[in-house]
Order: C-alpha cells, then structure tokens, then sequence
C-alpha cells in the first residue's frame, strides 16, 4: 500500500517497560500541509519520536539513534526483512523538514494500512507476531544488532502480513549486555499465548485491561501444579516470577556485574531459541465458538447464498474503495468478494474462532495483505487508552471506511446487545460511509434463536422502521429481499 | 529436592549481586533485575558454566562438598562478601 492510498499511518510507541506504536488518522480534517503533526503516543523513548506531515510518517531520531541507524541499514538481515515486507520500508529524508524540532536526523516511514493493537488480534497472530519478534532478534544478533524492547505494540499488520515498526528498537548489541526487552517479551507475547493455551482463556480482555501486557505475578496464581510442567513455564513464568519478587527492592545494577563476568550474546541466543520452540508449538486451548464453523454452518439456501453473493458483489463493484469495514464479518466470505475492489479491507468479527480461521486461511491466499482480520465486538469496540487517553486509539478514530459491510448483524446489535436501531443506523451514518447492509427479519430462525430467552421489548425491530431509518440518514441505491423475504439487503449511499 | 533447587536458585542469584559495581544503564525499559539474572540460567550450558565458573566456590558450601575455609578465602580474595552472605 502506497503511503499516498493509505489514511492511516503506525509507527512507533514507547511505553514504560514497553515500547510503542502510534497511530493518526489523516483525514481532510488533519492539517492540510507542512505543519508536522506529533504522533501522541510516541513519547517513551526519548531517542525518537513519530510525527505526520502531508499524509506521511515520519521519525524524527536523536544522534545516537542516528548511529544506530546508519549502521542499521547497511546490515543484511535489515535489507532481507524490509525487502519481505517484515520491517517496515524506511528511508531518511531531507533533514530540513526536521527543521526547529530536536532532532539529528528524519526517517520516512511507509505507512501501514490501519492500525491495530493486540487486544484486537487472535491467537494465531500474536503467535506469529512473537515469531517475528524471535526471527527479527536472532537475525540482528547475528549481525552485532539487538531489538532494545519487545513490544507487541511495535508489529503492526499489512492484511494478514505481520510488519515490525519501530526501526530504532534496533540497536548495536554490546558485548556483555544482557537481553533488556526479555521481560517485556514474555508479559506482552508469552504470558497472553500461555494463558490462552495452557488455560483456554482469552487473553485480549486481559491485554486491553493493561497495555504494559501480563505480569509474571499475574499468571502464576492461574496456573495449577500440571501447568508447571508445560513447556517454559518453571523457567520463564515461576522462576522469573520468583527472582523479580526476591530482587524488586535491589537498588544495584546486575548489568555490568553479568558483563565483567562474560555474559555474551551466545547465552542470549540460546535463550531466543529456546522461546522459539515454545511458542511455535502452542495451540489455542479451549473449545469452540459459536461461529468457528460459519461458512458450512450458516443459515442460507445455496441459491440464496449466491444471490446474496451477488448483490454484495455488484454493490462493491461501482467503484474502487480505499478502505473497506466488514463488521460481523465471520470467516471473511464477503470480504474477500469486496476485497477485489478495494485497496484494504478491515474485517471485524466479535468471534475470535471465526477471525482465527479467516487469518489462518488468508495467510495462504494471493489476497493475504488486502484482508486485515481483527477482533471487535462492535457493541464495545477499542477505546482510547493510555497516557491522556490517547495513545492507544478508538477504532474509529484509526481510519474510517469509504464502505462498510453490515450483513446479518443488525439482529445481534438491536437484541442481543440492546442497542436501539436508530442508535446503530445513526452510529453507521456518522462513519460517513458508503453501506452493503442486511436486515435479517423477525420470521428469521437466527432472529428467533436470539429472542428465546428474552422478553420482547424491541418493537423498533420492523422492516418498515429499518427502512424509514435507513431512508432518513442515507440514499438508498438498491435493494433486494433474500431467503424468501425473510431478510432484505441494501446498497445505500451516505448523504452528501 | 524442590526446596534445594529453590534455595540454589536464591543463593546463586544473591552471589551475583554482592560486590558489584554499578554503571549507567541506557535503556528507557526497565528490563528488571530478577529478569536479567533468570538470562544467566535460561542461557543453557554456556550460561550455567559461567555461573559455575564465577560462583564455584560458594556453590560447593551450598551443597556441603566444599570447605569453609576454602569459601572464606574465596571471599577475601574477593573482598566483598558480607558476613550475612556466609551463613547461608
């Protein structure tokens, strides 16, 4: 994705005991040109700091990362990744535009497509995403580099394609020097993939909850006696937990004792494989979800699938999108059907199982880096978080879609989470978006499913109130009823 | 025999925080000082013999096979383990 087709922009973040990302959305509303806008979650590590100008991302990097830098992109390893896609494509440009900012030196960052952070992704991409991590350190170590910290905030998504971000966690290994980012590793990466593996809980509430990731006092009272023979944990977990407890209070520096011993760079090798081996052989504890198995299990005739199929196609087909919503996704069927007219799809689902298997499938695909497949239960999407409630941001303040997909989520948003449908059309309005949205009627036997149990209180839950809300906020373009009338799908425009 | 393991663990790590010098650390992340000494032992063989090599002395006291006497000259030759670190 060319940084011009892209609105959204990620860099770096710093965070204490961790490190960083950032994010800003370009819109018309940014300021139109040459004045730098600061990234304000990119504020921890005081060797550099991320700020936008004119649709671009940019770095601005303090003279000891510029040594780094220099030495850095000479490397091979730097070039292999970059030249993958895996790092982050980078260049430095003209100092001028640094002009009147602290800084040595400006990179120019390509910008990533849209954002996300780990309390959106499965299990199968912070598997993969620590995976990289692991590569990226035994790459560099070969090379005298190291990465300084191990944020999973620093590993952003190009669609299914995991991309590291932060070029100046890249640093010049001193011999002796011990692995500083090891413990942020294991409370951002390693803890959350053990929880959800060895105890088949969820592990985004618990990373949502708290960006600095997991503590090793956090997980060890999950686990029981049979856990401590799982791979890594008496070492990394209750080991680790135990030095930290029994060294919290130190006030000496243990670094420079391990250098003058000969700690050196093979100990923390071995180190990195060893994690390696642990995480490429987990699984996702747990059983299934409601709707792992959607694609063979959903409610449509075939004829019926197709014509829906169909529709979604012709509607998609009017133009090309820059960016694409799938709300409720699923296993991604309609956002691939979407994706061959448009630049970048965000595919959301608030089941992590679906979302699993439509990262796990799109990996494959020639269409791997179009589909970016995220977990979001729309009811409650990602807030902002962080210092001033900003440096993590709202979804929708990450980029907004020039088109959004909505089928067969209306019924789940109206009745299982309360939400009253002018709320919801209204809330779709303001996306200021183009709209393929299904209404999934009363007679529907998933619509009966979810009123079982529950007193009907939702009278505003008619077609005829659909479509009057639906007239009143967009332009309704097309229509047309599916299952027999059970359902009705639309292609509305937004208002101009 | 946990408890043995627990306790070589504590002592191990205590020995390498007596009579340290100290110098500047240059990283904005903490990377935590019970952390650092676990990349000692998570380094495999090279990390066990280096502990080994540094600390052979007082290891050997810990498991009753080495001398006292030989200990304390270990200590002084070094000339910074406390007295609350030998009756360990």
């Amino acid at each position: 994705m060319s940084a011009a087709g892209s609105v959204n922009s990620a860099a770096r973040a710093g965070r204490p005991g961790g490190a960083s990302s950032t994010v800003v959305e370009l819109t018309s509303k940014a300021p139109a040109d040459s004045v730098p806008v600061p990234e304000p979650g990119s504020y921890r590590d005081r060797n550099g700091g991320v700020f936008y100008r004119d649709g671009e991302v940019y770095r601005g990097i303090s003279a000891r990362a510029l040594a780094n830098w220099e030495r850095l992109a000479t490397t091979r390893f730097f070039r292999d990744y970059a030249g993958r896609g895996n790092i982050v494509r980078t260049e430095r440009v003209n100092d001028a535009i640094a002009a009147g900012a602290p800084w040595a030196a400006v990179l120019k960052h390509e910008p990533v497509p849209f954002v996300s952070y780990p309390y959106e992704w499965t299990f199968g991409m912070l598997k993969d995403a620590a995976l990289l991590h692991l590569d990226l350190m035994l790459a560099a170590l070969e090379e005298g580099f190291i990465l300084k910290d191990s944020s999973a905030y620093n590993i952003q998504w190009r669609g299914a394609k995991p991309v590291f971000i932060d070029i100046p966690s890249f640093e010049v290994h001193e011999e002796g020097e011990p692995w500083v980012g090891y413990r942020q590793f294991c409370e951002l990466f390693l803890y959350p993939l053990m929880l959800q593996a060895y105890k088949g809980a969820d592990f985004r509430p618990w990373l949502r909850g708290s960006l600095d990731g997991m503590s090793a006092g956090a997980l060890r009272p999950l686990l029981s006696t049979r856990d401590l023979l799982r791979p890594g944990v008496m070492m990394h977990v209750v080991a680790q937990d135990a030095l930290q407890r029994r060294y919290s209070g130190q006030d000496r520096n243990v670094r420079s004792t391990l250098a003058q011993a000969g700690f050196d760079r093979s100990l923390i090798v071995r180190n990195v494989r060893n994690l390696r081996k642990i995480v490429s052989g987990m699984k996702a504890g747990g059983g299934k979800t409601e709707w792992a198995d959607y694609a063979s299990t959903h409610s449509y005739g075939e004829a019926d699938f197709d014509a829906k199929c169909g529709f979604v196609r012709e509607a998609a087909g009017h133009r090309r999108w820059r960016r694409v919503w799938d709300i409720g996704c699923n296993t991604g069927t309609f956002s691939r059907i979407t994706a061959e007219h448009a630049d970048h799809v965000v595919a959301m689902d608030g089941d992590w199982m679906a979302i699993e298997a439509l990262y796990q499938a799109q990996k494959e695909r020639p269409d791997a880096g179009l589909i970016l497949p995220l977990v979001v239960n729309l009811s409650n999407p990602s807030p902002g978080q962080g210092w001033r409630g900003t440096e993590r941001k709202p979804l929708t303040e990450r980029g907004r879609p020039e088109l959004t997909l909505c089928l067969a989520l209306i019924h789940h948003m109206v009745i299982s989470a309360n939400i009253p449908m002018a709320d919801f059309i209204r809330w779709l309005a303001g996306l200021g978006t183009a709209l393929v949205i299904e209404f999934v009627g009363r007679e529907d036997e998933m619509v009966q499913t979810l009123l079982r149990n529950k007193d009907d209180q939702y009278d505003d839950y008619r077609l005829d109130v659909f479509e009057r809300l639906l007239a009143e906020h967009f332009d309704i373009r097309e229509s047309r009823p599916l299952k027999g009338g059970k359902r009705s799908i639309y292609f509305a425009l937004p208002m101009s | 025999m946990q408890q043995i393991g627990v306790q070589g663990f504590r002592f191990l790590m205590a020995l390498l925080l007596v009579g340290i010098s100290t110098t500047s650390a240059h990283a904005y992340l903490d990377p935590g000082t019970g952390s650092i000494i676990l990349q000692l032992l998570l380094g495999g063989v090279a990390g066990v013999a280096l502990a080994g090599k540094l600390y052979w002395h007082k290891f050997l006291s810990l498991i009753g096979a080495g001398g006292k006497v030989e200990m304390n000259e270990q200590q002084r030759a070094k000339g910074g383990m406390g007295a609350d670190e030998r009756g360990r």
